[in-house]
């Protein structure tokens, strides 16, 4: 194991994690940049469980390509082939992007994309914690499932599904409610015949 | 700088331990997210969300995407949702019609609307521009603001660029889709002209008969994709990285100026040596061939190898292909998809003589 960080739960849980792991999030990035090696950083907003499934995304990314980097732009380091041993090792490959044409590159990133559709086909109360876990912690490619799956969640559904799944109030009064009513009215009919 | 690195340490370390507020739904994350997620619906599904609470009545306003994809909207319906909008800035339109004449022009409003907010992305897709007294394509192609367009109508045969200006000062990205729409070299000169920061061009129009010179040159262009490609191209693009080009039978001339190239996409390439000669200073090459025409035929580039008389018609063109080949001296990395076994090695073994450092370059089929 290479340089580990630990981690402190709200709850109170540790968590020792590898540095690639735990450097998906920027904000622990840049803490541990520093040199404060063998301190704990506190997480009092993430709890245990929570943490936990943060730190099972992070691992999965922790040396893959972000998905959202374009394949032209991926480091031939990432490239599950290209593994150091490419032939002639020459030196304009070094540790510049590697051609987009790699199938290797391609096919790695469209697994993970798969991986990550599944991690967030969870309960909605998951997404929301994973959710505002990415916001605090400033996990990009967590941020960018966890908003998607939120996304997916309103689409299509009416409001008071919509309220459900995401425990909201209706705090609007009935007169407000009956105004905004009217004024989206023109929503009713959109389509031509 | 230590004071620095300390007020940042302690800053992040406040941000972690920041009071616990109660418990937290998602209607308390903060406006920037709650865009960010409606900004992956269609728009009309980000409108609805105006009734779930209070918080929420407004946010679909300050949405920084317009997208109403796939419906057979009423223009009315239009005219309402921009008055209702108001006047926050967004920066991304997306808009796939469904290929159904626009009687009242609705897509020309939702485009003027763009325009005067400043959008940056714009996507326009299959819906039919017929004649119509207002000029849309004026209106796209003079847009400071643009930094992307993926543009392709349908049902526009008689319009041509050649009268358009264009001013697109911040143009990165165009992909243009013009079916049936002839292009000439002028307008594609103007078009490049006012795309000075451009870096990645997609072209799908037709080239007129007369097989007139198409010049490609853009100081910034990263990224070139001519399908179909017009039967005499040249290219002088110095930072030119990848280059992807489908050729038919009719392709005479080709000229490549881009010692940036790293990578080839030729399908259909009849005539590898015009291609070959002039990128022989390229770096680093890696060569994507598709064969899926050639059954029957064998490529004229082989023609050295195999018993043929040359056509009088392939005599009659550029004296460069009867030249002997100049070494490919940078070539590392070779992707050959080909069907014909034959083919193939006859194909690999035209590189081989040709790359001095043959033994060195990662072969892959």
């Amino acid at each position: 194991m290479g340089k580990t960080i630990k981690l402190i739960s709200g709850d109170g849980e540790m968590f020792e994690v590898e540095e690639a792991v735990a450097f998906q999030s920027n904000i622990i990035k840049s803490l541990a940049d520093e040199d404060n090696a063998d301190d704990c950083i506190p997480l009092p907003r993430v709890d245990s469980q929570i943490l936990s499934k943060v730190l099972e995304f992070c691992r999965k990314h922790a040396n893959s390509p972000s998905v959202h980097t374009k394949f032209a732009a991926i480091p031939s380091e990432l490239c599950p082939k290209h593994d150091g041993s490419a032939a002639g090792a020459s030196s304009s490959e070094s540790s510049s992007a590697h051609s987009e044409t790699c199938r290797a590159c391609y096919d790695a990133v469209m697994k993970l994309v798969q991986w990550d559709l599944e991690f967030v086909k969870v309960d909605l109360d998951l997404i929301h914690h994973l959710l505002k876990a990415a916001n605090y912690l400033d996990i990009e490619d967590l941020m960018f499932m966890a908003v998607e799956g939120a996304a997916n969640a309103i689409r299509g559904n009416n409001p008071e599904e919509i309220r459900k799944l995401f425990d909201l109030e209706n705090d609007f009064t009935p007169e407000e409610e009956k105004e905004i009513l009217k004024e989206y009215s023109w929503l009713d009919d959109p389509f031509e015949p | 700088m230590d004071n620095l690195i300390i007020s940042r340490r302690r800053r992040f370390r406040r941000h972690l331990q920041s009071e616990l507020g109660e418990e937290d739904y998602l209607s308390n994350l903060p406006d920037e997210l709650l865009h960010h997620i409606l900004s992956f619906l269609p728009t009309l599904d980000s409108i609805r969300t105006s009734v779930l609470a209070r918080r929420w009545r407004h946010v679909w306003t300050s949405v920084p995407v317009i997208d109403f994809s796939y419906l057979p909207l009423k223009s009315s319906i239009i005219d309402r949702f921009l008055a209702s909008r108001g006047g926050d800035s967004f920066s991304r339109l997306h808009f796939t019609g469904l290929r159904r004449v626009d009687r009242e022009n609705v897509v020309y409003k939702l485009v003027e609307y763009a325009k005067s907010h400043d959008a940056q992305h714009v996507t326009l897709l299959d819906f039919f521009f017929e004649q119509c007294r207002l000029s849309l394509f004026d209106l796209l192609f003079d847009w400071p603001s643009l930094v992307s367009l993926d543009l392709r109508v349908v049902g526009c045969k008689s319009r041509t660029l050649s009268k358009c200006i264009f001013r697109l000062n911040n143009l990165k990205t165009l992909s243009l889709a013009l079916p049936e729409n002839t292009i000439r070299n002028e307008s594609l000169a103007k078009l490049l002209s006012g795309c000075p920061v451009l870096e990645e061009l997609k072209l799908n129009a037709d080239y007129l008969w007369d097989d007139e010179l198409i010049q490609i040159e853009a100081p910034n262009l990263l990224r070139l994709t001519l399908i179909p490609t017009p039967t005499n191209l040249q290219i002088n693009c110095q930072k030119l990285e990848y280059l992807r080009l489908n050729p038919d039978f009719s392709f005479m001339y080709l000229h490549v100026e881009a010692p940036s190239l790293t990578s080839v996409r030729l399908y259909n390439i009849w005539r590898f040596r015009t291609f070959a000669h002039t990128v022989c200073d390229v770096t680093a090459v890696a060569i994507i061939l598709s064969d899926e025409c050639l059954s029957g035929f064998s490529p004229k580039f082989l023609a050295r190898w195999y018993d043929e008389d040359f056509d009088e018609w392939e005599k009659s063109s550029s004296s460069r292909i009867n030249e002997p080949l100049e070494p490919l001296e940078h070539l590392e990395r070779v992707s050959v998809n080909m069907k014909s076994k034959r083919i193939r090695s006859a194909f690999l073994k035209t590189l081989s003589d040709r790359v001095p450092t043959w033994d060195r370059a990662v072969v892959s089929y």
